[in-house]
């Protein structure tokens, strides 16, 4: 009973796992704790007390506080080359402190420790802290969460190869008690690595996942960031062989011809970066579609051109008597459809533009018209049936996330009663219901190619959809907590999320592996963007900080500093990438200098440079709406930044 | 005036059940400072709802094991027990990473082309026809339905409290993938009688209040499904 059979347990079990039968029979008789397995019996304690005692280091609690107060004072004596790499140790070294005392009974040293050390902690950790402070006995670490992610997995901690040595030269210091020693050896994982030191701008641009930092090796994997081959969308009339993948454009009047050989013949180079057309199946461009890319390429040509001195306008959308109960919203790609999801699961889509929205024609309506025509999937909306909003009805739960296809043809939302579901925009009804998480789905976007979408939920795991499966098609588990956010790379190969673990991750949709683990967030991030040309990843945080990450490495490029402490859950890169848009729960709109942080980073390839953190460099503009949190940004395709958000007049 | 102020709230606080003052420093303790006054209530109740079932199980496992009294370990197994069925967690980070490593291994299926809507099987999807029931005699009908609604005509449009459901064909999406354009498919359905359904697409399944025998008309029905069963298996 009590701290004495934990250990016999594990030794039993111990002696099960090497097949020792007889020795097991004979600890089993000798501490009486009979046939079934996980059976507390009483046990004559001072026999085993004595043999336990030699190696069970963890009875004087006593000599804990004494030993965080020598490291700490090690830690701040050492030089300034290593101390900030030490100082990520206290932490970890720390809870784990706790949960041993925890584990073995002492509950008293245990507050005693959370009390005069746990201050000192830095404030991101201080939520964590807390709740790990709800353990206070030995049956309560199985039901926190934290406490299981804390004592199952290691804590990863990045020295210099000369940190290293110190700490161990101080660890065989105190060979007398070997309290941190063993709590190094059994929950911290030390990623040595060669080079200097780290200073302090750079060690502290890594801290604040749940875990610690990323080691190195899981971040070496080729990311392609680059962008795909855009297929060729024009036939010389007088050229009758076909290319590859040339495709016809709609009729346009001959003298417009040469402008049209400017946007359409311009072949990029190959770009190293980028990954092949097929490594993961793309959907082919159906006709309209290709009409419809050739009107966005145009439409891309006659875009403003940001800059500095160039900024965007900003058309608002303000919700009104909305006030808690709309939760998200999308635009679409040209700017005409905007979907906001509710919390009493419904969806409404409105029309931006003077074109209403239409319903199908009915089905007898539908055999008259000739199939063949040109125009039929204009043919087949009913004329009369227009209206400027249409309500979806169908889940049963608040709707957390909408989102619109690339081809304006399907709607995505994703609920708290755990299904995604697909309505049509042509119907306008719900077509799949698409059922695999079992507990709420908080986001879920289209990849920019069609047919391919994703989703991350409560149950910690990204899953990886295609419209005509009604099974996930890859499985991205690696997080310890609900995944918040989710978001495709411009090319569709890769899949970013980020969690409440407070890290960032890339995944990689053909092979489903983990391929960038990036911490430095002090708080969950909420809404990921890409920037056009998609080496850099933004992610807005809940304590209103934005984090720039390059892909190729997966270090921080940039830390934008909070302005105020209120959630980031809306970022938009400008169509051209030099402009990053935030709107965040403060009401206020931010423009950030995209170009300067670029070209920064471009300069500077050699990697550990720390990451710039000026904030009055970034910002270019504040603006701020009366009461209305954003909840959603989106930049047209001629680079006007668009903004949603509900009016709040209870304040 | 401030004394009776703060007598009169003490008077309030005092007033206040000793369980809800637990509540309170509870959320004191976690941190939770701002909360409306409701919540305070809506936390006893479930923590009542939540015991009381506890322990009545508890009781019932005593009783099994032939024991005057409920004992720790009885509430612990209906606590166990309990915990399953309704506080469930996402599964471990182990199962969830095998899982992931069994899924991830299979190659991403290539994509059909020309294709219209890409769906799954039509057993996934909710693209079938909805169906109607038929009232069965016109005199059980409590409420006055403005036009008799069959299958087979609808001469005025019904208002929105009808009890039956509407046929919507139109709403129906077949994958039709044999024809080679590429747009959304229209749905091939075809109806002999004259059913014209005035409904719009957007009308849902209506459950209606129909607490009157319904009588299903099945044979017509049947046979018109069979008849949209070949279609789909096209």
């Amino acid at each position: 009973m009590g701290d004495k059979s934990t250990p016999l347990l594990a030794v039993l079990q111990l002696l099960r796992k090497y097949n020792l039968k007889g020795t097991e029979d004979i600890l089993r008789k000798e501490a009486n704790l009979g046939d079934v397995e996980y059976e507390n019996l009483d046990l004559p304690e001072v026999e085993l007390a004595n043999i336990l005692t030699a190696h069970h280091t963890e009875s004087d609690p006593y000599s804990y506080e004494f030993a965080y107060d020598s490291l700490k004072k090690f830690v701040e004596n050492s030089l300034d080359v290593y101390k900030y790499e030490l100082s990520t140790l206290l932490y970890p070294v720390f809870v784990h402190m706790y949960l041993i005392l925890i584990l073995y009974d002492h509950n008293e040293h245990a507050i005693k420790i959370l009390e005069k050390f746990g201050p000192e902690q830095d404030e991101y950790y201080q939520d964590d802290l807390k709740r790990l402070c709800a353990v206070k006995n030995k049956d309560q670490v199985k039901g926190n969460e934290l406490a299981e992610i804390y004592s199952s997995n290691k804590f990863q901690v990045q020295l210099s190869r000369d940190a290293s040595t110190q700490l161990k030269r101080y660890l065989h210091e105190q060979k007398s008690s070997p309290i941190i020693i063993n709590i190094i050896k059994n929950h911290i994982q030390i990623d040595v690595c060669d080079g200097p030191g780290r200073s302090h701008a750079q060690v502290k641009s890594t801290l604040g996942g749940l875990l610690g930092e990323a080691s190195r090796n899981e971040n070496r994997t080729k990311v392609y960031y680059g962008l795909l081959k855009e297929p060729d969308l024009q036939i010389l009339p007088a050229q009758i062989e076909d290319e590859e993948e040339a495709e016809e454009t709609p009729d346009k009047p001959k003298k417009k011809k040469a402008k049209k050989d400017n946007i359409f013949m311009k072949k990029p180079k190959s770009d190293p970066n980028a990954p092949p057309n097929d490594r993961i199946p793309l959907p082919d461009l159906k006709e309209n579609d290709k009409v419809e890319k050739g009107k966005a390429l145009r439409e891309a040509a006659k875009r403003v051109q940001l800059g500095p001195e160039c900024l965007p306008s900003i058309c608002f959308y303000t919700l009104l008597n909305s006030g808690h109960t709309a939760i998200c919203a999308d635009i679409c790609d040209d700017s005409t459809l905007l979907a906001v999801g509710f919390n009493n699961s419904t969806i409404k889509v409105w029309t931006l533009t003077t074109v209403r929205l239409r319903g199908m024609k009915s089905a007898d309506k539908l055999q008259d018209i000739d199939r063949e025509a040109g125009d039929v999937l204009v043919r087949m909306m009913e004329e009369k049936d227009r209206e400027t909003c249409r309500t979806l009805f169908g889940h049963s739960g608040p709707v957390y996330k909408v989102s619109f296809d690339p081809f304006k043809t399907m709607l995505l939302s994703c609920s708290e009663d755990s299904t995604i579901r697909l309505w049509s925009l042509q119907c306008w009804t719900c077509i799949v219901v698409y059922r695999g998480h079992v507990w709420p789905v908080w986001d879920t976007r289209w990849s920019p190619h069609g047919h391919y979408f994703a989703s991350g939920g409560h149950d910690r795991i990204a899953r990886l959809w295609a419209t005509d499966h009604h099974q996930p098609l890859r499985i991205f588990a690696g997080h310890l907590s609900d995944i918040d956010c989710i978001q495709f790379h411009p090319n569709s190969n890769y899949i970013a999320t980020g969690s409440s673990d407070r890290t960032v991750r890339l995944w990689d949709c053909l092979t489903g592996t983990q391929v960038r683990i990036m911490t430095g967030h002090r708080s969950t991030p909420f809404t990921l963007a890409f920037s056009a040309c998609g080496r850099w990843l933004a992610s807005g945080g809940g304590a209103g900080e934005i984090q720039i990450w390059d892909l190729s490495s997966g270090l921080p490029s940039a830390a934008i500093p909070p302005a105020s402490n209120s959630p980031i859950h809306a970022l938009a890169f400008s169509r051209d990438g030099t402009i990053l848009a935030s709107g965040s729960l403060d009401s206020t709109i931010k423009l950030w200098d995209f170009a300067i942080i670029s070209d920064e980073n471009i300069n500077e390839e050699n990697g550990n440079a720390a990451p710039t953190q000026k904030e009055d460099k970034f910002l270019l503009r504040s603006y701020a709406t009366k009461n209305s949190p954003i909840k959603s940004l989106h930049f047209t395709r001629r680079n006007l930044l668009l903004a949603v958000g509900s009016y709040d007049g209870s304040v | 005036m401030s004394e009776k102020d703060k007598g009169k709230a003490s008077a309030q606080t005092k007033h206040i059940p000793k369980d809800a003052q637990v509540i309170m420093s509870i959320m004191k303790e976690v941190g939770i400072a701002d909360y409306e006054p409701r919540v305070v209530n809506q936390l006893l109740e479930f923590t009542y709802r939540y015991v009381t079932s506890i322990l009545d199980d508890a009781r019932v496992f005593a009783n099994h094991s032939k024991k005057k009294a409920i004992d720790l370990d009885d509430v612990r197994l209906a606590v166990q027990v309990q915990v399953d069925k309704s506080f469930t967690n996402p599964p471990p980070r182990e199962v969830l990473l095998e899982v992931a490593r069994v899924k991830n291994v299979t190659p991403l299926p290539l994509i059909k082309p020309h294709c219209g809507l890409r769906l799954p099987p039509d057993r996934y999807c909710l693209s079938s026809c909805n169906y109607r029931l038929k009232p069965a005699t016109k005199k059980v009908v409590p409420k006055p339905i403005p036009s008799n609604p069959t299958i087979k005509t609808i001469t005025s449009k019904p208002p929105g409290t009808q009890n039956v459901v509407v046929k919507r064909p139109q709403g129906a999406i077949v994958n039709v993938t044999s024809k080679a354009v590429n747009v959304v498919p229209k749905p091939v359905l075809k109806f002999s009688s004259g059913s014209k359904v005035v409904a719009k697409p957007a009308v849902r399944v209506t459950a209606g209040p129909s607490a009157h025998p319904v009588k299903m008309e099945v044979d017509e029905v049947s046979q018109k499904r069979k008849r949209e069963d070949d279609d789909y298996d096209m």
